[in-house]
């Protein structure tokens, strides 16, 4: 990391010289952010600890046996305020397993309870999207974020499943692309709307990006669920292809492309080449993932959207409806267009060619 | 002045209001991709896609076992694949990870023309001895060409040889005693490779090593919890001695580098280990609190040193 008098310098590199710089308030939240630092490790190791030991806690309380429903409500409300007031109040990296556990612990407590209390499905769904969304008001903090913004991605899911309306999911999708693609070119705008937001882009994006892929393989693995059928997949990829050409007219703006043709076979390949996937949506998904990540550099998100990409791919392959033989010739006939295109472009490729 | 992360950048963001302008120009300068990032991700891109696509390709061209072709026909073409395959990556004039990459492809096509063999003769795919050969086979260029991707197919090969060994020859053995096997296996590799890197004999990557540190810590807390739950054999009592050793050095070489990784993965196995002794113990409630109990402490205990130690260490691995 920088010092903090880097980053001052910065600062006035960007500024005019008469512009007055509040360099304590800087020098504070640096050594806030520095007394803080620790690497995606520790945030693993805090999410994998608490529920961890949420499991252990939840199998203490049925040992003991909690017989009363309003019993095991009240005691998961307890668990969520009491998490997120000891996460929020103490604001401590060191305790944050103790309010996850509390956290994790008490939504399945309350999950429990409504179901309990002879609460539907849909009900239970509401009451956790209801609450997750009071914790993200209320505690700002990366993972409570994270896991609160995961709870209300899965209760969404399990709402569609449930009202058996999957052509809902392209609306899921459909809402869940722009906002991904509204965070990846918006994130200049983000950071200096000084909205509370802006500090939760990151446990925002993360959910979003897992929720995105949990949304289109819905759609595109159709065996998954016994009996669920999700019509028109095209709806879905035709969003995730917009979203593709649209990051594509960006970057070709970004680096200067101004021939038309040029532009115009950029746009084309990019149609062209997932067309083919149109009743597969997760594959246009993971390539949307894997360049929109790019384009803001966040590397998670394309080491997912990568991953994601072969098990589409594999996927795709091994559900279509011809030959082996027949999908060997497709397969190769990619495979050396696409190692044409390496050659080819060999030129306009080379790192060090000029844009 | 290096470029400057997103983290850094928003302590400006936070604490004095810039035009949109401005900081979309700083993201651009600091935290985005260049052009030259961007055409090195579409050529790995493409090669990447057109290499896998080929092998897929070859894979179920030879999984459609044609009954037209000759036994010696198929054999006889994936041999030529390889060949003209491992000619290529010699002879072409593109900069090692190119030669390499198709290197790996070749290494992959020997498990196909392996596979071949099996479908025809009916020797069995999952056949440990498919993947003792295979993995002998291709060796020599893992070794040559010190590719770090080719040498993680390599292990993987390795690995799922000593598992099928141990399911179809050697059903008598226990959990314990092939995650020992593993994990020397597996821990010589790695300490291979940090003393090549740390001699600059050859450029590991950092991931690499990552992931073949994460691999024995892996196979020893699941050998050891499964050693506390089955039986306290001698390889029970190996594993447990290896692995104090391994723990040891390990957080020895950690401190050394100041990397804060080795030391959060080794505390998460410690912590996994005791649960399992505790829920052995018993399965009454207390025993339950308590490992709740115990696994919130142990875990703030060791975030808390992780934080000390990172800020000590200059926090130079924010993420």
């Amino acid at each position: 990391m920088h010092k903090s008098v880097d980053i001052i310098r910065l600062l006035k590199d960007n500024l005019p010289d008469t512009a007055e710089i509040n360099e304590a308030a800087i020098i504070k939240d640096y050594e806030k952010v520095a007394g803080n630092a620790t690497g995606i490790a520790v945030k693993i190791l805090s999410v994998l600890g608490g529920v961890m030991a949420s499991a252990a806690f939840l199998g203490f309380l049925f040992i003991v046996g909690l017989d009363s429903e309003v019993a095991i409500l009240g005691l998961g409300l307890l668990g969520i305020f009491s998490g997120l007031m000891a996460n929020k109040l103490l604001n401590n990296l060191v305790l944050d397993t103790a309010g996850i556990t509390l956290f994790v612990t008490g939504f399945v407590l309350v999950g429990l309870g409504v179901h309990e209390l002879k609460g539907s499905d849909i009900t239970i769904c509401l009451v956790m999207i209801t609450l997750a969304f009071t914790a993200i008001i209320i505690n700002q903090g990366y993972v409570i974020a994270f896991i609160s913004s995961l709870i209300i991605n899965i209760s969404l899911i399990a709402l569609i499943n449930i009202s058996d309306a999957p052509l809902l999911f392209h609306v899921y999708n459909a809402a869940l692309v722009i906002l991904f693609v509204l965070i990846t070119i918006k994130e200049a705008a983000i950071f200096t709307s000084g909205s509370s937001f802006a500090d939760l882009i990151g446990p925002f994006r993360l959910s979003l990006i897992l929720s995105m892929l949990a949304g289109f393989m819905m759609v595109s693995l159709q065996t998954f669920m016994h009996g669920f059928y999700v019509y028109l997949p095209q709806i879905s990829s035709a969003v995730a292809i917009g979203a593709m050409v649209y990051l594509s007219v960006l970057l070709s703006g970004r680096f200067n492309i101004r021939s038309v043709a040029t532009k115009v076979l950029l746009y084309s390949a990019v149609v062209l080449c997932l067309l083919p996937t149109i009743m597969f949506p997760a594959i246009a998904a993971s390539l949307l993932l894997i360049t929109g990540n790019f384009y803001v550099n966040y590397k998670p998100g394309y080491v997912i959207g990568a991953l994601a990409l072969v098990y589409s791919i594999c996927q795709y392959y091994y559900d279509l409806q011809i030959t082996l033989l027949e999908k060997s010739i497709i397969l190769m006939v990619s495979g050396l267009l696409m190692l044409a295109i390496f050659f080819v472009s060999k030129s306009v490729l080379k790192p060090d060619a000029k844009s | 002045m290096s470029t400057f992360n997103r983290e850094e950048l928003r302590i400006i963001f936070r604490n004095h209001p810039l035009p949109e302008e401005t900081v979309s120009s700083l993201l651009n300068q600091h935290v985005y991709p260049d052009a030259r990032s961007w055409k090195k991700f579409l050529r790995i891109g493409v090669l990447s896609l057109g290499c896998g696509f080929m092998l897929a390709g070859i894979v179920m061209f030879f999984a459609y076992n044609w009954d037209a072709l000759h036994r010696f026909v198929k054999l006889g073409l994936i041999e030529l694949v390889i060949v003209a395959t491992t000619v290529v990556a010699v002879m072409i004039r593109q900069d090692s990870n190119i030669k390499n990459t198709i290197l790996t492809a070749a290494a992959v096509l020997v498990g196909v023309l392996y596979a071949v063999f099996g479908q025809i003769y009916q020797t069995g795919a999952n056949a440990y001895d498919f993947f003792l050969g295979w993995t002998m086979i291709i060796s020599l260029w893992v070794l040559v060409s010190g590719f770090a991707p080719l040498w993680t197919i390599y292990l993987i090969l390795v690995n799922t040889t000593i598992f099928l060994y141990a399911d179809q020859l050697a059903p008598q053995w226990q959990a314990v005693t092939v995650f020992t096997i593993l994990f020397v296996i597996n821990t010589a590799v790695l300490l291979l490779f940090a003393w090549l890197a740390r001699r600059s004999f050859a450029r590991v990557p950092e991931w690499f090593l990552g992931i073949l540190s994460l691999t024995v810590v892996t196979y020893a807390t699941m050998g050891i919890s499964a050693g506390i739950h089955d039986s306290y054999d001698s390889a029970f009592l190996i594993l447990c001695s290896l692995s104090f050793l391994a723990y040891l050095y390990a957080l020895r070489h950690a401190f050394a580098i100041r990397k804060t990784f080795l030391i959060s993965i080794i505390s998460f196995s410690i912590i996994v280990i005791i649960c399992s002794a505790l829920l052995k113990q018993s399965d009454g409630y207390e025993i339950f609190l308590l490992t709740a109990i115990f696994i919130i402490t142990a875990v703030s205990v060791t975030i808390h040193h992780l934080i000390r130690l990172n800020k000590k260490w200059g926090g130079s691995q924010h993420a």
